[in-house]
């Protein structure tokens, strides 16, 4: 079937199943390969992408499923050259191999944008379905901070 | 479920001490594989290419598993060599060990077992450099310094980029490794630095 799909600002029309994972169509079908394949039945994090500013898993999200809802990636997160989570993982250094990383960075801006100023406990209770197989945990929760404070205005 | 916040090395440490015997396995193979095997020498042609315009491109013997090795490697033979970090591509090698010596991951060993040989693959392709200049001016290797991708004679304000001397680089016998001289820790400008492809893995890829 055809259907439109919001992807970074940008209307684009598919043509694929209805039943096609939201995760398939944007790597294999739009090319944007930030957001990754991990465990294939959402309870990794590393496909996570925002719809809507929500934080959802594209490997069980169907594309009929998405209807006008705004799909953000990694790619498209920063409306310039840097998001400030962006910036934050980059000035903590976060990642380790990388390959979650995209998920963690997304489901930490839509963590941000309902609770601007995360506790420990909240950054915890949020993120912990988001894995890291290289335990980089206390380094994306000093980046969450960080990224707090450059939005309120400290830096 | 609480969550305790445990950086990763004291999560080895904590491991170790839980499961000593696993852990050791996996930790001393390495070590006893290499004192076996007599490592082949490195081969300082394999790890470095340099184009004509100058580009470097530097190989990445181990395999990389997020912990690094690709860059900290790579900037041991860029530091030594002496060019822009920014301006040099980092490639991952083949599996070649009669080149690139013993390529494995684990033990945190790159670094440690890395730091003087690759330290010398970098120093020797300079040198190779700096007497391809030497030769081409028909001046002492000694009078040539380098400089960020570029040989140097001071005394003539001669200066010659790698890319223009690196054909002529390359027909050079390379010097034993352990005759080559290393910079001093303190003149260091790239090792130390940190990784660089932290940008990358946040932004798209």
């Amino acid at each position: 079937m055809t259907l439109k799909l919001n992807i970074n600002r940008t209307v684009r029309e598919l043509d694929a199943p209805d039943d096609m994972p939201l995760l398939w169509a944007l790597r294999d079908i739009v090319g944007l390969k930030g957001t990754k394949y991990g465990c294939g039945i959402g309870v990794c994090g590393a496909c996570t992408v925002l719809l809507d500013g929500k934080a959802v898993r594209s490997c069980t999200t169907r594309i009929s499923a998405v209807g006008a809802q705004a799909i953000t990636t990694i790619e498209g997160l920063a409306d310039t050259e840097i998001h400030p989570v962006q910036q934050a993982w980059e000035e903590i250094d976060v990642p380790q191999c990388g390959y979650c990383q995209p998920g963690q960075i997304l489901a930490a801006t839509a963590l941000l944008v309902h609770n601007p100023k995360p506790t420990d406990a909240d950054i915890d209770s949020a993120m912990s379905s988001n894995l890291c197989r290289c335990g980089t945990y206390p380094r994306i929760r000093a980046a969450i901070h960080r990224a707090a404070a450059s939005a309120a205005g400290g830096k | 479920m609480p969550i305790t916040n445990l950086n990763r090395r004291s999560f080895l440490k904590i491991s170790a001490a839980a499961s000593g015997a696993i852990l050791l396995g996996i930790y001393e193979e390495p070590a006893a594989e290499s004192q076996q095997r007599p490592a082949n020498p490195l081969q300082p042609l394999a790890f470095v290419r340099i184009a004509p315009d100058g580009a470097v491109t530097i190989m990445a013997k181990n395999p990389e598993f997020g912990q690094g090795p690709k860059t900290h490697l790579s900037m041991l033979i860029a530091e030594e060599l002496d060019v822009d970090w920014n301006h040099v591509r980092v490639e991952q090698a083949d599996a070649n060990d009669k080149e690139f010596g013993f390529q494995f991951m684990g033990g945190s060993s790159a670094t440690p077992s890395n730091w003087d040989p690759l330290r010398r693959v970098g120093a020797a392709w300079r040198q190779m450099l700096v007497s391809a200049a030497a030769l081409a001016w028909s001046v002492p290797d000694a009078e040539c310094t380098t400089k960020a991708g570029h040989v140097i004679q001071a005394a003539s304000s001669r200066s010659a980029s790698y890319g223009e001397l690196t054909a002529k680089a390359a027909e050079l016998t390379p010097p034993a490794l352990s005759s080559v001289k290393l910079k001093n820790p303190v003149d260091f400008t790239i090792i130390g630095t940190p990784r660089d492809d932290s940008r990358c893995m946040c932004r798209t890829s």
